[in-house]
């Protein structure tokens, strides 16, 4: 049974998973070996020869340059920056962004000891002058490393003549003000716009 | 027989200074509080609840069945860190001074006058201060947190010759101030004493380098003789970048 206790164990490493979700995972995997297990095995192996990191922008294809580095329908001179592979992934789900991304692996962090030598941030300054980026969108996350690593990214482009966005920021779609803590009452009064 | 299982509780006021994610939707938040030092616990963000951001001033109920674990927290937020509000370089100092904290205070060790200090600086409006005097009002906290957690500098006369004029370097072994006569034939060995923390002469860039070295290397003395997995300081490095 050892190598079952092997892959809980691993299984109950992946997020959202503890032990006792990955001992059912496996379970219904073995019970459905048929459908489920084979074919997983099989996919798990295809993901892992086919997937590479894209060498321009880091986002996960088959093939690098990734497709959206690729298609020249879209704006080479707007870039937007995010955290991780999954913000790229949520923005193309929505399409929000009609130009160019780039992953920067993280946020700068104390806690996780991440500075800016261990992000993607020196690719980003090839890029931008390389493409003559006009516009850089900085959509990190709403938290102070977040924002302390856009403020980061716009220091560093502050000299260049380059237009930095960044997400907008408030209340959220279907919020109750009721709800919301005093930082995003303060953010949502402070960018109100014309109606 | 019956056995009581005793619920540790803690409740308390604090800062926020670190939050690492932990799973899906739990975050490990480490809090500055005011009665009870640094405290670590787990917090479960719900769609309604709150999200905390580091650098907020909270309410905060700790519980926990064994002491040393974890435990859980809850918190209400009292004042919100105002992240928009503030240009980069305003929100680096204060975010630098709160990873001395969680980097160097040791667990639940109270440090009512530290806490105090770090949230009078976190919440002290720069806007009208130029960077070099932001980064003085910094160095000035440093040397305070330094002092209160044992490596207070000496700086009010030499060392040598108890003079109390024209002081210069300081001794990176022993933190006292020495004259620059005395320090010349060892100055590569020494530490240059900003003038500002002895004189009203106004700030310029050579003394903040000067005042960011001498701070930092005590930091670092400390950091080093920690068991930490990161033996250095992210956004301090940045600001030494910032004027080297």
């Amino acid at each position: 049974m050892s190598s079952l206790d092997d892959l809980i164990s691993l299984f109950s490493k992946l997020p959202g998973l503890g032990p006792r979700s990955a001992r059912r995972v496996i379970l219904f995997l073995l019970k459905n070996r048929q459908y489920f297990l084979k074919d997983t095995i099989n996919l798990l192996n295809k993901v892992n020869i086919e997937l590479v990191d894209c060498e321009v922008c880091r986002n996960i294809d088959t093939k690098t340059p990734c497709r959206i580095c690729q298609d020249e329908l879209r704006v080479n001179e707007r870039i937007c920056v995010v955290e991780e592979v999954s913000d790229l992934w949520a923005i193309e789900k929505c399409n929000l962004h009609d130009g160019k991304y780039h992953v920067l692996g993280g946020v700068l962090s104390a806690i996780d000891g991440v500075g800016p030598d261990e992000l993607n941030i020196s690719n980003l300054v090839k890029k931008v002058n390389m493409e003559g980026t006009k516009e850089i969108i900085l959509a990190t996350n709403s938290t102070v490393e977040g924002q302390l690593t856009a403020q980061y990214i716009a220091d560093i482009f502050k000299n260049n003549d380059i237009l930095i966005t960044r997400l907008a920021q408030g209340l959220p779609m279907g919020s109750e003000l009721d709800f919301m803590d005093n930082g995003t009452l303060l953010e949502s009064f402070r960018s109100r716009k014309k109606i | 027989m019956t056995n009581i299982i005793r619920i540790m509780k803690i409740t308390d006021s604090g800062i926020i200074i670190g939050q690492k994610k932990y799973g899906i939707n739990t975050l490990i938040i480490s809090i500055f509080s005011k009665k009870n030092g640094i405290i670590k616990g787990f917090y479960r963000v719900s769609k309604k609840g709150i999200k905390p951001i580091i650098l907020d001033l909270v309410d905060f109920q700790w519980k926990s069945r064994v002491e040393e674990s974890l435990g859980y927290l809850n918190f209400e937020i009292r004042n919100s860190f105002p992240l928009y509000s503030e240009e980069y370089f305003s929100n680096l100092i204060k975010i630098s001074a709160s990873e001395i904290c969680l980097k160097l205070l040791p667990p639940k060790e109270e440090n009512e006058l530290l806490y105090e200090d770090l949230k009078t600086f976190i919440m002290s409006n720069n806007q009208d201060l130029n960077d070099l005097e932001k980064v003085k009002k910094y160095i000035i906290w440093e040397l305070r947190f330094l002092e209160k957690v044992g490596y207070g500098l000496d700086l009010k006369k030499c060392s040598v010759t108890g003079s109390k004029k024209d002081l210069y370097y300081v001794s990176p072994k022993t933190g006292q101030v020495v004259t620059k006569k005395v320090g010349h034939p060892w100055k590569n060995k020494l530490l240059v004493l900003p003038q500002f923390l002895v004189s009203n002469e106004p700030v310029n860039i050579k003394d903040i380098q000067n005042g960011l070295q001498l701070t930092f290397f005590f930091l670092n003395k400390i950091l080093e003789g920690l068991n930490l997995k990161q033996k250095k300081f992210i956004f301090r490095e940045e600001l030494n970048k910032k004027f080297s």
